[in-house]
């Protein structure tokens, strides 16, 4: 169920109504809610999950016995295995095939179409479930009391799809204060206003970008330099303005049932460098990438050159979570050497005389400049449907003195422009946003208020009725 | 409650409420705008339908509107294909124009629409009936390839299968595998209802029901023209062997021998068709071919033995039947089978006159 279609709304709006009037069934409201939310989108794949969350749930039953270790290994295999199995045998079959030469032949069997459909939100759950099952093998969190709990947990609606990826030391303690919730106009509020958020950038400005991002990439292999560049710049802001309207919205079903789920971005291309962009972009995967990939390879508290691995490590695996493909490990392994990179470039400029200038605002400008089309060169990856086709656009984005732009280029490239002006207006409003919110509400008359509150309906509604919805981009992984 | 929060929780509550009086306003706003000629102007709104064949609905409502509001009796229904409609002409030029010209103060509704087939036909009568709109008299609009054996489509329900399921079961059960085989869109179970429930229920609000309306009526505005296609005779253009080779071009002649049972899906909707206006007055009429530019074809034996078998089969059905072959010159075309703006008059002419029983 998508969360810009009509059907959602009425679905969020029975859930919350019923959440409202049975406190106490609150847990079992949402349970139901979670299950059929995820069977709309199809009821096999309802049924996998279903039994994975409960496996999980039985095996985690013996994670702070004597066999912890054992529990641990066989609930990683379970999740793990259900991912690599949906998601990465094509991938690595695939690539034997390469490499050997061959061709298997699956005539007859369900490999016979050479597909297999990914369920929704399999990366987030297992990301989710493995976090758990470590968290309580290492004693930092105390297990899910029941199977109802854990399955609200794992299985919220707010986020099953495409996160936040929650931690159990900030939810489960929440699912346990849930029947004394009580309904709080301002956060209630709150809630409307992140979804409002959300569903104006999915369904105004992402559906508004998407055709070119879409045209430009599906002839990637002919694009010229300037287009090259537009079509980068345009995907990276689709993708910024996709994904954060997915998660802002998951916040605000949060604030609707008086739940507090994290922010996953927080205009990421306002970065300086690599470490700030991490804190900034999909924060619930980079937290969960750290603390489970990154600080478990030894973190920072090796020499350096096993850090820089670490680094390009974990940030390949984080490229290979995103996507079965050469181009997503790719894309890891350029953050990573980005991330290394930094790294090195700070350690060098420590003790000297320059270091000091980083500190400055015309610095940093610069710097943010910089690394925001480093980020878009590494979007090209992410996005072209195969490496030829990356390494042809970055050919031509390369030639620099070569870009001549089009009168189509030159309007797409101030359509970038004034997204980059959305996105620090974005940033100013949010730094400010108790000001705006009181002001808006002191020094605007509610005649005012309740006009701008109806174009603001009337306008989302009118998007919203316009036809098929396209789906967000990170419900593929 | 502290003084303060419930001086919040009242403004709150204020905001609410005018916000909901605005937009029940706007709402009436929006259905006060919306008449019949937002979307409607001799024929219907093709951009429109053709975005969204829902907008049909809004069509027929208005049309119900203004029959009641101007106490209208004996009105005439139109419903045919694009020639009916007035491909590569404007509204003001098309036959729903000249043929209201003619009619005087007994007005026609043309509820054309390009690629319709008699099974799109069949279900616009059982949607006109829905609505109480009746159809004593009616003008059906056809081609000869309405009839021509459908190997890889079009559909024999191109626009209203949606319509059609719901309003004959029976008939659509039939069509079904016709119609997917065509790329018609089956949903069933949650899907279905899901998609049928959720567009009646949206369908009370303005803003849903009538946004197709507004935005096309919008951009016709802007445009400054309806005109759909190219209104140039022709013998202006170019048509090279190839384009007369065009195996869509050849198949609107096929020559092969009509099957004049329900196996032909043309002659399965047309017995529907014909047994939902027995006791009424209908005119068929089978659209002219260019005879200049589609000479070979049309001179084909067995072209001419199909036109033959239509003939008969109408001849068994209470209606008045109009075959235009060779009626309309062949300068009046704009390509094979439409019509110059000329050639739109000539058209309503020779149907009024064959309304009032003057020509058959």
């Amino acid at each position: 169920m998508l969360f810009n279609s009509v059907t959602f709304f009425i679905f969020l709006a029975a859930v919350v109504a019923l959440y409202y009037a049975f406190p106490r069934l609150r847990m079992y409201v949402l349970a139901v809610a979670n299950a059929a939310f995820y069977a709309y989108a199809g009821v096999g794949y309802f049924l996998l999950f279903a039994g994975i969350v409960a496996i999980v749930y039985a095996i985690s039953k013996g994670l702070g016995g004597s066999r912890g270790k054992l529990a641990l290994a066989g609930g990683l295999a379970v999740v793990l295995g259900n991912l690599f199995f949906f998601k990465y045998t094509i991938f690595l079959i695939e690539n034997i095939e390469r490499a050997l030469g061959i061709e298997f032949d699956f005539a007859g069997t369900f490999l016979d179409d050479r597909m297999i459909l990914l369920p929704i939100g399999i990366s987030f759950y297992s990301f989710q479930l493995i976090a758990y099952l470590v968290d309580v093998y290492r004693k930092k969190l105390e297990p899910s009391r029941s199977l109802l709990e854990f399955w609200v947990f794992i299985s919220l609606f707010a986020h099953s799809a495409a996160g936040p990826i929650l931690r159990g030391n900030d939810f489960l303690p929440q699912l346990r204060r849930i029947e004394n919730v009580s309904f709080i106009d301002r956060r209630f509020k709150l809630g409307i206003a992140f979804l409002l958020l959300g569903l104006t950038k999915k369904l105004v400005i992402v559906e508004f970008i998407a055709p070119y991002v879409n045209e430009y990439f599906g002839r990637a292999g002919t694009l010229t330099g300037g287009e090259a560049w537009t079509a980068a710049y345009l995907f990276a802001f689709q993708i910024y303005f996709d994904f954060s309207a997915y998660s802002e919205m998951a916040v605000g079903i949060g604030f609707l049932l008086g739940l507090k789920l994290d922010l996953n971005f927080k205009t990421p291309y306002l970065s300086a460098n690599p470490n700030e962009f991490w804190r900034r972009w999909h924060i619930t995967l980079s937290q969960w990438i750290r603390d489970y990939i990154f600080i478990p390879l030894g973190g920072s508290r090796v020499a350096n050159w096993r850090i820089y691995c670490n680094l390009i490590a974990a940030m390949a695996i984080s490229g290979l979570w995103h996507g079965a493909a050469w181009t997503f490990i790719l894309w890891g392994v350029y953050h990573g050497v980005l991330s290394a990179g930094h790294r090195l470039y700070r350690r060098l400029l420590k003790g000297r005389k320059v270091e000091a200038w980083t500190a400055t605002r015309v610095y940093k400008i610069g710097a943010v400049i910089v690394f925001f089309h480093l980020t878009v060169v590494g979007w090209v990856f992410f996005r072209a449907d195969g490496m030829q086709e990356a390494m042809y656009m970055l050919k031509q984005m390369a030639a620099i003195h070569h870009i001549q732009l089009t009168e189509e280029t030159k309007k797409l490239l101030l359509v970038v422009v004034a997204l980059y002006g959305l996105h620090l207006a974005e940033s100013f409003i949010v730094s400010r946003f108790g000001k705006f919110i009181q002001a808006w509400r002191i020094r605007v008359p509610f005649v005012v208020r309740g006009a701008v509150y109806t174009i603001i309906a009337t306008v989302l509604l009118a998007y919203l009725f316009k036809g098929e919805s396209s789906s967000f981009i990170y419900f593929q992984f | 409650m502290s003084g303060l929060r419930k001086k919040r929780r009242l403004a709150f509550i204020r905001t609410a409420i005018w916000t909901a009086v605005l937009f029940i306003a706007l709402q009436i706003g929006i259905s006060l705008y919306v008449k019949l000629d937002t979307v409607y102007h001799f024929r219907l709104n093709y951009n429109m339908f053709l975005d969204n064949q829902q907008s049909i609905e809004v069509v027929i409502d208005e049309i119900s509107n203004t029959i009641e509001k101007e106490n209208l009796q004996d009105y005439i229904i139109l419903v045919g294909n694009s020639v009916a409609w007035g491909t590569n002409e404007k509204s003001d030029h098309s036959l729903g124009k000249y043929i209201n010209e003619l009619s005087g103060e007994q007005v026609v509704f043309n509820l054309s629409a390009p690629s319709m087939q008699p099974g799109d036909i069949y279900t616009l009568l059982l949607m006109l009936d829905r609505k109480g709109i009746r159809t004593d008299n009616l003008v059906i609009g056809l081609s000869y390839s309405a009839f021509v054996e459908r190997v890889n489509g079009p559909r024999a329900v191109f626009w209203l299968g949606d319509y059609l399921r719901e309003l004959d079961s029976e008939a659509f059960g039939k069509a079904r595998s016709q119609l997917v085989h065509n790329g018609y869109e089956y949903r069933t179970g949650w899907e279905y209802a899901e998609t049928k429930y959720l567009h009646q229920a949206l369908s009370l609000l303005p803003l849903y029901r009538y946004k197709d309306a507004i935005v096309s009526h919008y951009e016709e505005q802007k445009d400054g023209t309806d005109l759909l296609g190219d209104p140039r005779p022709w013998f202006e253009k170019k048509y090279t062997e190839k384009k007369l080779q065009d195996p869509q071009y050849l198949n609107f002649f096929n020559p092969k021998p009509f099957v004049m049972s329900e196996e032909n899906w043309g002659v399965f909707f047309m017995n529907r068709i014909m047994e939902h206006q027995e006791g009424k007055k209908t005119l068929v009429f089978i659209n002219s071919a260019n005879g200049e530019l589609s000479k070979k074809e049309i001179a084909n034996p067995g072209y001419q033995d199909n036109l033959r078998k239509l003939e008969s089969y109408f001849a068994e059905t209470e209606a008045i039947y109009l075959n235009l072959q060779e009626s309309i010159p062949s300068d009046m075309f704009t390509d094979h089978v439409h019509l110059t703006k000329e050639g739109n008059q000539k058209l309503a002419q020779l149907l009024w006159q064959a309304w009032n029983g003057e020509v058959n």
